[in-house]
């Protein structure tokens, strides 16, 4: 039910408190930790409740919460406050790339979000944008600010960075389920 | 399936497009190296959409006002109207004997002042009658 004062309690539920996912896995793509993209939920979350009253003029909230999320992973980056993970550490690339293991789903997404991390910001958001979260194009611009022509050649850079990534892996002799 | 690739890895894809990639990549039978990489990492985003977090935000509990009964409020308007007389009323009692002590302690004063003054009055009365006595005996 929609009050004066803005969104109701399960107005809330239903229309933004499901998009915590989302808010989790754009945190963890831009900021590479977990325990960060956790923290950004509760932030983001904590924001989104606080500011309830004006949400009733936002049209497409996915895109709003994911815009918000964006700013806030950025600025979070450039305050140098992430304390950004390395993902070559010894111990975790043994438990990913252990030769005698083949490589499961599981694996394949620690591959992605490794790869991920070495490649520009803007690049990260939009593969995490169209291919995680199923975005369309128009929703995409509207958060990125970006054209759809820039978007599509970002993406396709990301997206073959990533296949060619994965190849090296296997070429390099870790035997692969496929 | 080669074409639809070929679209993803250009960016022209079509959201449909990419589901059945990821639907073909959950059990690809054969197919090039390219291929069986691009699938490898269909299955990686698939496993990715399904990433949430550990300790979901929940909406904080809400500060409880009780509204008291008119009933309630008019009684306790009442009992602090009645202390507060009770309270103004014997501060001022207090200070009203205060005053009374005060004046009846001026009085006592001054009626001592009175008596030594009239013992005063006396003694110099009988000094006269001695002077006068006096003189009328030496003359």
């Amino acid at each position: 039910m929609n009050t004066s004062t803005g969104f109701s309690e399960q107005q809330f539920k239903s229309e933004v408190m499901i998009h915590q996912a989302l808010v989790y896995r754009l945190a963890k793509g831009l900021l590479v930790s977990k325990e960060e993209a956790e923290d950004v939920v509760q932030e983001m979350m904590t924001r989104l409740w606080t500011q309830r009253t004006q949400l009733n003029q936002v049209e497409n909230k996915k895109a709003f919460i994911a815009k918000m999320t964006k700013n806030y992973c950025l600025d979070r980056l450039k305050s140098k406050q992430a304390q950004r993970v390395s993902w070559d550490t010894p111990h975790e690339k043994q438990a990913i790339w252990s030769p005698e293991k083949s490589m499961d789903a599981k694996e394949s997404v620690e591959l992605i979000y490794r790869c991920l991390a070495q490649l520009p910001e803007m690049q990260r958001l939009i593969f995490q944008l169209r291919d995680i979260e199923g975005m369309e194009f128009k929703e995409i611009e509207e958060i990125t600010g970006m054209q759809s022509v820039a978007i599509r050649v970002s993406l396709s850079r990301v997206r073959k960075t990533l296949k060619n990534h994965v190849l090296q892996q296997n070429q390099h002799g870790i035997t692969s389920k496929v | 399936m080669k074409k639809i690739i070929e679209r993803y890895a250009e960016g022209e894809s079509s959201l449909d497009e990419e589901h059945s990639l990821r639907d073909w990549a959950t059990d690809p039978e054969s197919g090039s190296v390219d291929e069986l990489a691009w699938a490898q990492l269909m299955r990686g985003i698939s496993q990715a959409k399904e990433a949430k977090p550990e300790q979901p935000w929940e909406i904080p509990s809400r500060p409880v006002f009780r509204i008291l009964p008119l009933g309630r409020l008019a009684a306790a308007a009442s009992l602090v109207l009645v202390l507060a007389t009770s309270i103004y009323t014997l501060h001022r009692n207090y200070q009203k004997r205060q005053a009374q002590m005060a004046y009846e302690q001026t009085l006592a004063a001054f009626e001592l002042v009175s008596i030594q003054m009239q013992k005063a009055n006396n003694s110099l009365a009988y000094l006269e009658t001695y002077e006068q006595t006096k003189n009328k005996l030496f003359k």
